[in-house]
């Protein structure tokens, strides 16, 4: 049995999985720019959380599928003797790197603001708040994130070199 | 525990130990080490001339008079006889030895068993071991909240005032310094300054520099190991550049006992990491520390009195209960036999 349209399948499901995951998050992020009540935020950014873990699912399901891809022999060899792949690959580690840089401190920071606020704290005003919810973070997020996943997918697509 | 050999640096040092147990109605432990530069009969003099000069404070004290190297002798004591602190002079105890990488009060401080009081003996200080306001800084981490409690603790017992610093994020410095002056246990005078970027330790130098702080208390973390070489330690380079005296709290490689009731804390057991709450009654509650959301590992927040998981934000009640997502489960828990 051929089992590369199967490991194929895996990759697209790990896809599917990696976006339904990380869309939580996405949407959460442009959410609570507009948000304002501390209890809200708070319940918004467990859900971004447990998000995560689709997620990871996902990101494992399409980095394993996709490099057991590139092992399966073709016409001039396997995949990995073309360089896209290894571009593909190297753009989607480093993009994740990216991501994980610019996202850990910010959302630990938002959390330690608002489960504080929660708490009663009075360090923190609704002004600043809001200050820290308009900032650009997660445009940069979406931005770097978006790029990235265009042009892998169209590495994999074109294949142009 | 303070040790001597009689040198001047040792001798201002069990002085400003003296001050400190009578104040505190301590009992204080003096400690000579022979076989180096000082052979049997002349530590026997000089300690039976410490024992003299602390009786005469009406201290209680005990002597102990054992061979070996001084640092090795004071810690091991200092371990089989449950002590509290240990004292050291800040510019070694012997002519020879000078307060540098490996020497004996930077040895002490690096294996003790206990906190450690590392006392400025370069001047001849009248009051040292008597403190009237003292200096803690924080980052929010439960070692840091650690350290900042044993101050505060500290300032209620020699009725001193605390001034709490935190540096970097000024939003976040706030909440931090509000949440563990608000929390803090006793009723010690507080006062909180948010410092913007910069390295901690120098910071915590340059305000302990300004005149109105007498003791300096930073907790151990980074006292071992490799980090201790690659990236410098907070404690170490404090106890190296004050002005004033610093206590090094000891707030990791802790053990159960060293937790006090009411609190947790991460402790190393026979090679497993656990988090242990200790309640008011001096019931142990043991868990695993690993987060149940995806395994990082939680931290105790000595303000609200749970365990707290810096990954996501999952939270947990003192006994591992689940109260805060993402986690769906509480912690596992384990067994202490």
């Amino acid at each position: 049995m051929d089992l590369y349209p199967w490991i194929v399948y895996v990759h697209v499901a790990g896809v599917l999985i990696f976006v339904l995951g990380h869309g939580m998050s996405v949407g959460v992020a442009f959410k609570v720019r507009g948000e304002r009540d501390p209890q809200r935020i708070q319940a918004l950014l467990q859900l971004s959380a447990w998000g995560l873990g689709i997620f990871y699912v996902g990101i494992l399901l399409l980095l394993g599928a996709g490099i057991w891809a590139g092992f399966t022999p073709g016409i001039d060899g396997s995949w990995w003797d073309q360089r896209w792949i290894w571009v593909a690959l190297g753009t989607f580690v480093l993009t994740m790197f990216a991501m994980y840089g610019a996202a850990t401190n910010y959302y630990k920071r938002l959390r330690t603001i608002v489960d504080a606020m929660v708490s009663g704290s009075e360090a923190v005003s609704e002004a600043r708040l809001a200050e820290v919810l308009t900032g650009p973070r997660p445009w940069v997020l979406a931005g770097i994130g978006t790029v990235s996943i265009l042009f892998v997918l169209y590495l994999m697509m074109f294949k142009p070199f | 525990m303070v040790g001597t050999d009689g040198s001047t640096t040792a001798t201002r040092a069990s002085a400003a130990a003296t001050r400190l147990a009578k104040r505190l109605g301590a009992q204080l432990r003096i400690v000579t080490a022979f076989g180096g530069n000082l052979d049997q009969s002349a530590a026997t003099a000089v300690l039976r001339d410490a024992r003299t000069m602390v009786r005469a404070q009406d201290v209680e004290t005990k002597t102990h008079l054992q061979e070996g190297k001084p640092d090795e002798v004071i810690t091991a004591l200092a371990e089989r006889e449950g002590a509290d602190l240990i004292v050291v002079g800040n510019v070694g105890m012997g002519k020879a030895s000078r307060f540098r990488l490996g020497g004996i009060a930077e040895q002490v401080a690096h294996g003790a068993p206990c906190d450690v009081l590392i006392v400025h003996t370069r001047e001849d200080r009248a009051e040292g071991g008597s403190y009237r306001n003292l200096l803690a800084g924080t980052d929010g981490s439960a070692t840091a909240t650690e350290a900042a409690r044993k101050a505060f603790e500290l300032a209620e017992m020699m009725d001193a005032a605390v001034t709490l610093i935190h540096v970097g994020d000024p939003l976040i410095g706030a909440i931090v310094l509000e949440r563990t002056a608000k929390d803090r246990p006793g009723a010690a005078s507080v006062r909180t300054e948010a410092l913007e970027d910069g390295d901690p330790a120098d910071r915590l130098l340059e305000v302990a520099g300004r005149g109105d702080v007498d003791l300096v208390v930073v907790g151990n973390r980074g006292m071992a190991g490799a980090r201790r070489y690659l990236l410098g330690s907070i404690p170490s380079k404090v106890a190296h550049g004050s002005p004033v005296d610093v206590l090094i709290a000891k707030t990791v490689g802790r053990s159960i006992e060293d937790i006090e009731p009411g609190h947790g804390g991460l402790v190393d057991l026979r090679g497993k990491r656990l988090a242990v709450y200790k309640g008011e009654d001096g019931a142990v509650v043991a868990l695993s520390p690993r987060c149940q959301h995806m395994g990082c590992t939680v931290d105790w927040n000595d303000a609200e009195r749970t365990w707290d998981c810096p990954c996501h934000g999952s939270r947990y009640r003192a006994e591992g209960m689940v109260f805060q997502g993402p986690a769906k489960r509480d912690l596992d828990r384990e067994e202490l036999a």
